[in-house]
């Protein structure tokens, strides 16, 4: 992403500073910045351009698809019903979402104040990818309006499903709370961060308590159709504990890299507290990613040996599985180890890359690649592809407007 | 002297290192050519050789060995971790000189 320009970059400066009730709220939703200097910054970043086409496509295939349905755009079927849309969107997402609980439990419970400035770059990571896991939901189930019947109208106790909606509701409400106190810092509502700020611990538990269930939820969810799932990918008894003991490396390594990103393409938003300190983070993120990922592979093996599926791991579908395993957490494991111990912070971002691709290549595998293996391989129809690309870019947009705005990387001078 | 022995105390460890890297390479490759160069039928079959894949007749044989093959490879790893944990927690200190 293009730099912003020397005076803009000092109108914006203006913006961060604290008790801002003299600004309108426009200004600081433009920054600071006259409408025409506000524009031409627009322009001038190409990777607008790139997102005004996707959306140029994307927008009407989605009023294409509630118009006339899902099958308009995909080619969902009883045999493989979840596609990219919730194969990617819900659960390749919600792993990648579970930055918010680990670091504010790092942080509000362990007391590690050197995680501090990352902290809400974790919150708002958090946030972000469940309410768009929802939102991919909601472009694959239609009819929004019924988003809340397993709340108030039909609940459904014994189905997982009953559980992930409440779960991913009230995670959901548990994050955005989270964030107010910088949403208020931006608005200038100090009584609303004050009050906040006294439920944070009640909050950071909640997150704990609601995160874990849910992750393991998602995993319990395959337990519904064991047997049409390659049993390398499903092993009923662990499926929950592979879900939730993933989600911890992968929301730590997605931190890496959104952090990363971060640096490298908004470096006039961050503050020194934040760049200052980015190294020594990535390299504590990277520790902690390293202990989940070897814990992961264990339970990985004991699954394996639980259900005694030795000799499918030499055939096609299991070299696959081992090159999953491989390439997803094994080479990130051993680049995290060396990184961490000889302080290669470059080698370790590359590292949460490959881990991060390899959660979601995971997800894709079990939702999709190797369920109902014995069958046709399902396509995906481009129609759906570039819808999943369009969310992802409404997803990118309210992440980079977010950055840009309220303080997440950086101190309220306030 | 202490010197002295470390060395050859390491060159009998390499000797024998190199003895039994030879020792396993041949026999890695009489084995691959026994399975007609196969490399999944000589797992297969060292799977079965080493008892880690076995028939068994009852529920009871088949959680014996599972549960068996289980605690091995928790032990392993209660000695992995925190190996690995040692590992990656190098523990880098500032030498200060004195002035």
């Amino acid at each position: 992403m293009k730099p912003l320009s020397g005076n803009v970059t000092d109108s914006i400066g203006r913006h961060t500073v604290g008790g801002a009730s003299s600004q309108r709220l426009l200004d600081k939703v433009f920054l600071g910045l006259s409408r025409r200097d506000y524009l031409s910054q627009f322009l001038a970043n190409p990777v607008n351009w790139a997102l005004s086409l996707i959306l140029a496509i994307g927008i009407p295939l989605l009023c294409q698809r509630y118009l006339f349905g899902l099958q308009a755009i995909s080619h969902g079927s009883q045999d493989y019903p979840w596609g990219v849309l919730l194969g990617f969107g819900l659960f390749g997402m919600v792993p990648l979402s579970a930055s918010g609980f680990l670091l504010s439990t790092t942080v509000e419970i362990f007391q590690r104040d050197d995680f501090r400035p990352i902290e809400r770059l974790a919150l708002l990571n958090g946030l972000l990818g469940y309410f768009f896991a929802v939102v991919f939901l909601l472009v694959d189930l239609g009819m929004p309006w019924r988003l809340t019947y397993p709340m108030v109208v039909s609940f459904g106790p014994a189905a997982v499903l009953f559980l992930v909606a409440w779960h991913v509701a009230t995670y959901l409400s548990v994050q955005i709370a989270e964030m107010v106190p910088a949403v208020s810092e931006w608005a200038d509502w100090p009584g609303l961060k004050r009050f906040v700020k006294k439920l944070t611990l009640g909050l950071t538990i909640a997150g704990i308590i609601l995160s874990t269930l849910h992750q393991g939820a998602l995993g319990a969810l395959f337990c519904y159709a064991p047997a049409k799932i390659h049993p390398l990918w499903i092993a009923p008894e662990f499926q929950w504990l592979h879900f939730f003991v993933s989600s911890i490396f992968a929301g730590l390594c997605m931190v890496i890299v959104v952090s990363w990103l971060v640096r490298k393409t908004m470096a006039w938003r961050c503050d020194h507290r934040f760049l200052d300190t980015l190294d020594e983070i990535t390299l504590g993120l990277a520790k902690g990613a390293a202990m989940a990922m070897i814990t992961y592979l264990v339970i990985k093996i004991v699954a394996i040996a639980h259900d005694q599926e030795w000799l499918l791991l030499i055939s096609g579908w299991g070299l696959y599985y081992l090159l999953e395993l491989g390439l997803g957490t094994l080479v990130p494991l051993i680049i995290f180890a060396y990184g961490v111990r000889h302080r290669r912070v470059t080698m370790v971002r590359w590292g949460a890359l490959l881990a991060v691709a390899g959660i979601v290549w995971n997800r894709l595998n079990t939702v999709l690649i190797c369920y109902n293996y014995r069958l046709h391989q399902e396509i995906p129809y481009w129609k759906e592809l570039w819808v999943v690309l369009t969310v992802l870019s409404f997803y990118f947009i309210v992440y980079r407007f977010f950055l840009y705005r309220i303080p997440v990387l950086f101190e309220w001078r306030d | 002297m202490k010197t002295a022995i470390k060395a050859s105390l390491f060159g009998v460890l390499l000797m024998f290192g190199v003895a039994i890297g030879f020792w396993s390479l041949v026999a890695f490759t009489a084995g691959l050519k026994q399975a007609e160069w196969q490399l999944t039928e000589l797992l297969r079959q060292y799977l079965i050789a080493t008892g880690v894949v076995k028939p068994s007749h009852t529920l009871v044989d088949f959680y014996s060995h599972i549960k068996g093959v289980e605690y091995l490879i928790c032990v392993g790893f209660f000695v992995a971790f925190p190996l690995f944990y040692k590992y990656v927690n190098k523990d880098v200190r500032k030498i200060e000189t004195r002035r």
